[in-house]
C-alpha cells in the first residue's frame, strides 16, 4: 500500500463523509412536523390539560425557533461539527455530545459482543454446513439461516420477553441493571449488568447470525468447486487442511466487509430491541429523538453512524490490501 | 497458547465493555447522599416484614421478588433528568407523584378531596384558600402563601395559565386570595384547585426570577383583558410579552435543579435515583400525611413500548398500569397472572369522526345526518376498541357515562335519535335531492359523486381500525370513500389546515376537568381545538327550542355561570345544538383500561365501580398517590 492509495481513500471518505451529511441534514430537516406540536400532545396526554395549554407550554419551554431558515441551521451544524459539538438537544436542553456519550457506551456493549457471537457462529456453522453440503446438517443449518433471516430483532426481542422473561422467568424483562445496585467495578455489578444484557444480545445476534450462515455457506459453496480446492485434494492434503485454509478463508473475504459495516451500523440497529428491553443505549435515544423532532439530536446521532460507517468501511479498505494481494496489485 | 490469548483478550474486551457501559453511562444519583440519610430514618421507623409477602403470581420470574412498602408502576420522565417545570419535557412522572394540588376533584361523583389545601371558601370573584399548616417542602421549609404567589406568578408569565386571575394576596402565611376578573365557576375552581402547578417553584429556590416574572405577568395580564374581550391586543404589548420571555427564559432555563441538589418537592414522593429505565421515589420526610402511608417508596419503570408494559404485567413486576389492550392478550395476562384485574372507568373523552366544514360537501345537514344514520357506531367500537362505551343513540357530546346527571329526560325526549338505520339515510337524501347511480355511488342535486377520505394518525392502531371500518361502512353504503393514513408528526398539523374531508379525532374531551364546559369549549369555544379543525360555525345562530342560540356565546355563559340549575340548562342547549346540527360524530366514549395488581405486592384496591376511579384520566399517578397517602393501598400479605 503506498502513501498515494491512502491519500486517496482518506480523501474520499471526507467527501463521502461531507456528501451524506448533507443529504441526511437536508432530509431530517424536511420530515413533517416540529417539536412544538409534538411535544403539546406529550404534556395534553400526561397532565390532563387542554390542547391549547399544552401547545403553550410546549412553546414556552422549547427554546427551538421555527423561523430560522435551513440554510442557516446547515452552517451552524457545520460550524459546530469543526468544533466537535454535536449542539444541543431540543427536547432535553442538554448537549448532545453528553446524551450519546451517555447512551452509547451501553450500545457498544450488547450491539459489539452479539455481533462478534453472531460472526463467529455464523462462519463456523456456514463453512462446516458448505463442507458437508447435501447432508443432513447443511439443509438444517441452511434452513435454519433462512428462518432466522426473516425473523426482525424486535420480533425475537418480544419472543425472548415472553418466554424466557415472564414464563420461564430466565432472563430479566429490562433494563441494564438491577435499580438497587450502584454502577461500579465490582464482580456483582459487572454480573448483574452481564445478566441484563443477554436479552438485547439475544435479540440483536439471530437477525445477523443467519446473514453470517448463509452468507458464509454460499460464499464457501462457491470456493469448493474452485480448481485450486480440487488440484489441493489431488496433492493429497488433509481435509482439515484444505477446509481450513483453501476454503474457510477466502470465503471469509467479503464477510469481514461485512462485518466492518455492521460495526459501523451497530450504533443505530437497536432501536426496537432497546425499546423492547428497555436498555438505555443509542437506539432508544433515536427513538425518542425521532417522535418527536429533536432535530439537533436526530442529527448528532446520525452523525455518529454516519462517520462509524464511513471509518468502518475506510479502515477495510486500508486493511484489504494487506489481506488480499490482488487488491495490492490493482 | 494461542486459543488461550484469544479468550483472555475477548474477556478483557468484555470487562472493559462492561467497566465503560457502567461508568460512562451509570445515570446520575446526585441528590442521593443528602437525601438518603434523613429518608432512612423515616423509613427505619416503620414496620419492616419483608419475609412475610406472599405472592400469588403464578408464573415465578427472577423480577417477581414483592418489597414491603413498595409500590411499582410504568410511566416517562425526560432523561438526562432536568428537573426544571420550564424546561422541555417538564419533570416527567414526578409531576403528579411529588408536586400536590390544593385538592382533586372526583369527576364521577363530584366529590372535592382536600389535599395541600385545608378549605377554600369561593364568593364571586375571589376564592380564599387555606393551606395546611403542616404542609412543608421536602427541605423541611413550610409551604406559604408567598410559595402558592410566586408558583402563580411563573405559571402566567410562563406558560399564560390562569391569566383571569387579577391578583393573589397573602392574608397570613397560610392563607391565600385569588381575585379573579370573572366569576369563580365550577370549571374555574376545577383549574386552579386541582392542578400541581401551584406547589411546584418553591419561592426560596426560584425567587431570584420572581421580579422578572412578575414584569411579565403583569403584560400577560394586561393582554389578556383584550383578548377576554374578543379584541386584539396592541402590538407594543406583544412584542414586551415575547422580549420579557425571551428574557427570562434565557437565565431560567440554565436552572438543573436535579444536577444542583435543589429539586425540592411538596408531595408525596422524593426521586432517589433517576436512570433512563428506572426512576426510584421515596417518601417525603417532611409530607403531611406521611404516618399514614404504609407504602415508602415507588418504581418507576420506563413505558418504553406496550409490549414492554405488557410483559412486566404478567410477570408481576409492576402493580398497575393502562396500556390499551386488545381482548385476547387482555385474557393472557389475566391468565398468566391471576392477581392482575382490568377495571375500565371513563377515560373522559370521545372517539369521533369530524367534518371539515371548508368543505362545501359537508356544510349539507342532510349529508351529516345520512352519514350517522348509515354508521353502525357499537360495530365500529366492537371493533376499534373493545373496552369502550359505544355511543350509538345521540349525538350531543355530553359523555355517555356522564349523560344522566347532565340531561333530562325532558331534553331527550326533545333530541333526534340516530341508530344504524340505512333506510333513513337513504330517505333524506332522496327527499334532499341526492340520487343514487348506476355504479351505486350517491350523487349530490348537482350531480356529482359523494366522494371523501376519512383521514386518521397512522401511529394509534385502535384509531386506524375505527376509521377503517367507518369508510367499510360509508363505502358499502354507497359514498365513494377511502381511509387516509397520515403520520402522527403531521397529523394534527394537517387537520388545522384543512387538508382533511372526515378525520378521527377525540371529540368531547373533558380531560383535566371532568366538567361539560371542556368538553363544548372544545368543540364551540373561541380557541377551542375541534372548532379550530372542523371550521364549525359557532359563531352564528341556530334554532333551538330556547330560540335562536349562538352555540360560541352560550359556552362563554357556561364558563362565568355558578348556578348549577342554570349550568344544566346552558349544557342541555349546547346538548341540542350538537345534536341536531352534528358538528361531530362521536362513536364512542374512551375508556382507560387500567390493570392493577391485586394481592401480589399490594393490596387495598377501591372496587371496580368506585367513583374515584374517574380521578384516573390524564394523570393516573394522582389515584395511586390519594390510595398511597390515605393508607388505603398496602403492602399485600
Amino acid at each position: 500500500m503506498d502513501g498515494k492509495y491512502f491519500l486517496k481513500r482518506l480523501a474520499s471518505f471526507f467527501i463521502f463523509l461531507w456528501a451524506a451529511l448533507t443529504i441526511t441534514f437536508v432530509l431530517v430537516h424536511l420530515m413533517p412536523g416540529d417539536p412544538v406540536y409534538m411535544l403539546a400532545h406529550q404534556y395534553m396526554q400526561n397532565y390532563g390539560i387542554s390542547f391549547e395549554d399544552a401547545y403553550q407550554m410546549a412553546k414556552a419551554s422549547l427554546s427551538w425557533n421555527p423561523t430560522v431558515p435551513i440554510w442557516v441551521r446547515y452552517f451552524q451544524y457545520f460550524e459546530n461539527l469543526l468544533r466537535g459539538n454535536l449542539g444541543t438537544s431540543v427536547l432535553y436542553e442538554q448537549s448532545v455530545n453528553q446524551i450519546i456519550a451517555r447512551s452509547i457506551p451501553w450500545t457498544i456493549f450488547v450491539a459489539s459482543i452479539s455481533l462478534l457471537l453472531s460472526f463467529i457462529l455464523g462462519v463456523y456453522l456456514g463453512s462446516n454446513a458448505a463442507w458437508k453440503r447435501g447432508t443432513k446438517l447443511d439443509s438444517t443449518v441452511f434452513f435454519g439461516g433462512i428462518v432466522l433471516s426473516s425473523l426482525p430483532s424486535f420480533i425475537v426481542a418480544i419472543l425472548l420477553v415472553i418466554f424466557l422473561g415472564v414464563r420461564w422467568g430466565i432472563i430479566p424483562l429490562g433494563g441494564a441493571y438491577s435499580e438497587d445496585l450502584t454502577p461500579g467495578f465490582n464482580l456483582k455489578f459487572i454480573l448483574d449488568v452481564l445478566y441484563h444484557a443477554i436479552g438485547p444480545i439475544m435479540a440483536l445476534s439471530v437477525e445477523r447470525l443467519a446473514g453470517y450462515i448463509l452468507g458464509m455457506r454460499n460464499n464457501a459453496v462457491s470456493i469448493i468447486q474452485e480448481d485450486f480446492v480440487s488440484f489441493a485434494a489431488i496433492r493429497g492434503l488433509k481435509d482439515s487442511t484444505i477446509a481450513k485454509k483453501y476454503v474457510r478463508r477466502p470465503a471469509l473475504l467479503p464477510l469481514i466487509t461485512s462485518l466492518a459495516i455492521s460495526l459501523g451500523f451497530m450504533f443505530g440497529g437497536a432501536t426496537l430491541a432497546e425499546s423492547i428491553f428497555r436498555y438505555p443505549g443509542i437506539g432508544y435515544q433515536y427513538a425518542q429523538a425521532l417522535g418527536t423532532r429533536d432535530y439537533p439530536l436526530i442529527m448528532g446521532i446520525f452523525t455518529v453512524i454516519i462517520t462509524a460507517v464511513l471509518l468502518a468501511t475506510l479502515v477495510v479498505e486500508l486493511i484489504y490490501p494487506l489481506i488480499d494481494p490482488r487488491v495490492r496489485e490493482k | 497458547m494461542k486459543n488461550r490469548s484469544y479468550s483472555l483478550l475477548a474477556i478483557g474486551f468484555i470487562a472493559l465493555l462492561v467497566l465503560g457501559a457502567g461508568c460512562i453511562g451509570g445515570e446520575t444519583t446526585p441528590t442521593a447522599t443528602t437525601t438518603t440519610s434523613t429518608i432512612t430514618k423515616t423509613v427505619s421507623g416503620t414496620p419492616t416484614t419483608t419475609t412475610t409477602v406472599v405472592t400469588k403470581t403464578v408464573t415465578p420470574t427472577t423480577s417477581a421478588k414483592p418489597k414491603v412498602g413498595e409500590f411499582r408502576i410504568a410511566a416517562g420522565w425526560p432523561f438526562p433528568y432536568h428537573g426544571n417545570p420550564f424546561l422541555p419535557g417538564s419533570v416527567g412522572v414526578a409531576f403528579w407523584l411529588s408536586f400536590e394540588p390544593f385538592a382533586y376533584y372526583v369527576p364521577a361523583s363530584g366529590e372535592w378531596i382536600p389535599r395541600l389545601a385545608e378549605s377554600w371558601n369561593v364568593e364571586g370573584s375571589t376564592m380564599i384558600v387555606k393551606l395546611r399548616a403542616d404542609a412543608k417542602w421536602s427541605d423541611g421549609e413550610p409551604i406559604t402563601a408567598d410559595d402558592i404567589i410566586t408558583a402563580v406568578t411563573f405559571e402566567q408569565a410562563i406558560n399564560k395559565r390562569w391569566l383571569y386571575i387579577e391578583k393573589v394576596e397573602k392574608i397570613d402565611d397560610k392563607t391565600v386570595k385569588f381575585v379573579s376578573s370573572e366569576a369563580i365557576t365550577i370549571p374555574r375552581m376545577i383549574e386552579l384547585l386541582t392542578r400541581p402547578e401551584v406547589s411546584r417553584v418553591p419561592k426560596h429556590i426560584y425567587g431570584q426570577w420572581l421580579s422578572k416574572a412578575e414584569e411579565l405577568a403583569k403584560v400577560n395580564r394586561e393582554i389578556y383583558s383584550y383578548t377576554s374581550k374578543g379584541e386584539e391586543a396592541p402590538k407594543e404589548l406583544t412584542d414586551k410579552s415575547a422580549a420579557l420571555l425571551s428574557e427570562l427564559k434565557e437565565s431560567l432555563q440554565k436552572f438543573k435543579p436535579w444536577e444542583e441538589k435543589k429539586f425540592i418537592v411538596s408531595g408525596a414522593f422524593v426521586p432517589k435515583t433517576i436512570r433512563q429505565d428506572v426512576m426510584v421515589f421515596e417518601v417525603n420526610p417532611h409530607y403531611w400525611a406521611k404516618d399514614k402511608m404504609q407504602i415508602k417508596k415507588v418504581t418507576v419503570y420506563r413505558w418504553s413500548s406496550n409490549d414492554a408494559v405488557w410483559a412486566m404485567l404478567m410477570a408481576g413486576k409492576i402493580d398497575a398500569s393502562h396500556p390499551a389492550t386488545p381482548k385476547d392478550l387482555t385474557d393472557q395476562i389475566m391468565k398468566l397472572n391471576p392477581n392482575v384485574k382490568l377495571t375500565t372507568p371513563t377515560d373522559l373523552g370521545e372517539f369521533a369522526v369530524v367534518f371539515n366544514f371548508r368543505n362545501p360537501l359537508f356544510q349539507d345537514i342532510n349529508l351529516r345526518k345520512a352519514i350517522v344514520y348509515a354508521l353502525d357506531r357499537k360495530k365500529v367500537t366492537d371493533v376499534s376498541y373493545w373496552a369502550a362505551l359505544p355511543v350509538d343513540t345521540y349525538a350531543h357530546n355530553v359523555l355517555e357515562s356522564f349523560a344522566p346527571k347532565w340531561l333530562s329526560s325532558d331534553l331527550l325526549s326533545k333530541l333526534t335519535k340516530y341508530p344504524h338505520d340505512t333506510n333513513k339515510a337513504e330517505e333524506i337524501l332522496k327527499s334532499a335531492g341526492y340520487t343514487k347511480g348506476a355504479d351505486g355511488y350517491w350523487r349530490t342535486p348537482d350531480g356529482k359523486v359523494v366522494e371523501f377520505t376519512v383521514a386518521v394518525r397512522s401511529d394509534y392502531s385502535d384509531w386506524v381500525i375505527g376509521a377503517k371500518e367507518v369508510t367499510q361502512q360509508l363505502k358499502a353504503f354507497g359514498f365513494k370513500v377511502e381511509t387516509e393514513m397520515m403520520p402522527g408528526q403531521i397529523y394534527g398539523g394537517n387537520l388545522r389546515a384543512g387538508e382533511f374531508d372526515l378525520a378521527v379525532e377525540f371529540g368531547a374531551a373533558w380531560w383535566g376537568s371532568g366538567d361539560p364546559y371542556t368538553g363544548y369549549d372544545r368543540i364551540f369555544g373561541e380557541h377551542g381545538y375541534i372548532r379550530a379543525v372542523t371550521y364549525f360555525p359557532a359563531n352564528k345562530t341556530f334554532d333551538t327550542p330556547w330560540g335562536a342560540l349562538t352555540p360560541e356565546q352560550v359556552v362563554r355563559k357556561l364558563s362565568l355561570e355558578t348556578d348549577p340549575e342554570k349550568r344544566k340548562e346552558l349544557v342541555e342547549q349546547l346538548a341540542y345544538i350538537s345534536n341536531e346540527y352534528l358538528p361531530l360524530v362521536p362513536i364512542y366514549e374512551k375508556r382507560i383500561m387500567i390493570f392493577y395488581n391485586d394481592g401480589g405486592t399490594v393490596t387495598g384496591w377501591p372496587s371496580k365501580d368506585d367513583p374515584l376511579w374517574s380521578l384516573c384520566p390524564g394523570g393516573i399517578e394522582k389515584f395511586y398517590i390519594y390510595l398511597i397517602t390515605t393508607g388505603q393501598l398496602k403492602p399485600a400479605g
